[in-house]
């Protein structure tokens, strides 16, 4: 029998925007949305919490999730305290001492991804199941291809694609990688670590980023659940 | 039209077009409805150009069609959201860099990209830095397809697109029937109104 854990690293600063993770959306935290959409996948037998943030600890107990204790000297992974094993091991340690087991298949998910449908989630999993030869399944997003980057010598635009003759909806499709991944931890370990990428549908693949992002999320909860926003500002 | 006709810096709308039944009216809303140049119909016009000859063959061709001014701005209907203020101060941006002579809105986009080959299941990373945390990695922009463009500059070969950062909401483009909704909503959300849904479609 196969045990599947899902596993939420949530921050109590927030990397993009203050207390993000704890951010109210339609009046639910935005950790919330994201443990209610694993506690309703059919694949999820439990949920990881890693946090070192009180308020973020307290909402995930309720809601029914494992909280793992993230020292402050892992909170940011580029502060050079730490190698990445020892940030695997910090998590997956407490995980064996509270399940008895360190898991077999492990879903992560970002906060950000809070609009992932547990369909989607269930659907990943069957397929990474039913492909022996997949080691991890990663959700992917279409995006349009219109790019550019800002040219670091001139500080003007430079076209990601450079074919003037070629209308933007002839470009090669493009995608990318949202925060949610299925990996297999065994397979993984035997050296299978083929990836397959699953594409979502764009309400799926909204990363919460910013306070830009807040009336998009709201909006697209609101179309699933129901519910009220109050404004009282206007453009 | 309505956002074009709040923006002081504009003198004259005109609606540029292919479509007969639009043609068929002089005017439309208060603009100008001017026929498309044929040989400019399925020309894809590109904002990021570096090439004279392109743009001198895009604005002749305008030139058929209404008379060319010093400054254009070129808006599509799938921009709705993109408030006159933004136009403005896009404008007065690109007048006070004489090293650009368009200026874009842009979005940014998060840079950890796949592409994926018709016919093949595998997606293959655009730029691949296995491990990179994606906040380390460059950014990208989308581009949001209008443009203000200063005429003399371009056509003095200073070809340079200046970026202007815009909102989610402003740089929504409509592209699938469902965005009619989200343009809606976040209308109703400028205009102050309290938004209600009894009851969502999940199960």
């Amino acid at each position: 029998m196969t045990t599947t854990f899902a596993m939420i690293t949530a921050r109590g600063g927030g990397s993009t925007f203050y207390r993000k993770n704890t951010y109210p959306l339609l009046g639910k935290p935005v950790i919330a949305w994201a443990i209610e959409a694993c506690l309703r996948a059919q694949c999820v037998d439990q949920i990881f919490v890693w946090t070192e943030d009180k308020e973020i600890r307290s909402i995930a107990e309720k809601l029914g999730a494992h909280c793992l204790t993230r020292p402050k000297s892992m909170v940011h992974y580029h502060s050079g305290f730490h190698s990445a094993e020892e940030f695997n091991r910090n998590k997956y340690d407490q995980i064996q001492a509270i399940a008895g087991t360190q898991g077999d298949v492990h879903l992560s998910l970002n906060c950000n991804n809070l609009l992932i449908r547990p369909a989607t989630l269930d659907a990943m999993f069957d397929v990474l199941m039913d492909n022996p030869n997949l080691g991890r399944i990663l959700g992917v997003k279409a995006v349009d291809p219109d790019l550019c980057l800002i040219n670091d010598k001139t500080g003007y635009l430079f076209p990601f694609w450079n074919d003037p003759d070629t209308k933007p909806v002839e470009y090669p499709p493009l995608f990318r990688a949202i925060g949610v991944n299925i990996a297999h931890r065994l397979r993984l370990e035997e050296g299978i670590r083929d990836t397959l990428h699953f594409p979502v549908s764009p309400e799926e693949g909204l990363d919460f980023q910013n306070e830009d992002d807040v009336a998009l999320a709201e909006f697209y909860l609101m179309k699933r659940w129901g519910g009220r926003i109050e404004t009282g500002d206007s453009g | 039209m309505a956002t074009l006709r709040e923006v002081p810096v504009i003198d004259a709308v005109y609606i540029i077009t292919d479509d007969k039944n639009l043609m068929d009216r002089k005017d439309f809303c208060g603009a100008d409805v001017r026929p498309l140049a044929p040989r400019l119909a399925r020309h894809p016009f590109h904002f990021l150009t570096y090439e004279f000859w392109r743009f001198n063959y895009e604005l002749h061709g305008l030139k058929e069609t209404f008379p060319l001014g010093d400054v254009h701005f070129f808006l599509g209907w799938r921009t709705p959201l993109l408030k006159p203020i933004t136009l403005e101060n896009m404008y007065h941006s690109l007048m006070e860099d004489g090293g650009a002579s368009r200026i874009v809105p842009i979005l940014p986009v998060d840079p950890h990209l796949y592409t994926r080959l018709p016919g093949l299941k595998r997606y293959f990373p655009v730029w691949c830095a296995p491990g990179l945390d994606r906040q380390l990695a460059p950014q990208l922009y989308r581009v949001v397809n209008v443009c203000v463009i200063h005429t003399k500059r371009l056509l003095e070969i200073i070809p340079h697109t200046k970026g202007y950062r815009v909102t989610r909401e402003e740089g929504l483009e409509i592209k699938r029937e469902s965005d009619f909704e989200l343009v809606e909503f976040y209308f109703q959300r400028r205009a102050g109104a309290d938004i209600s849904l009894p009851n969502g479609n999940e199960p």
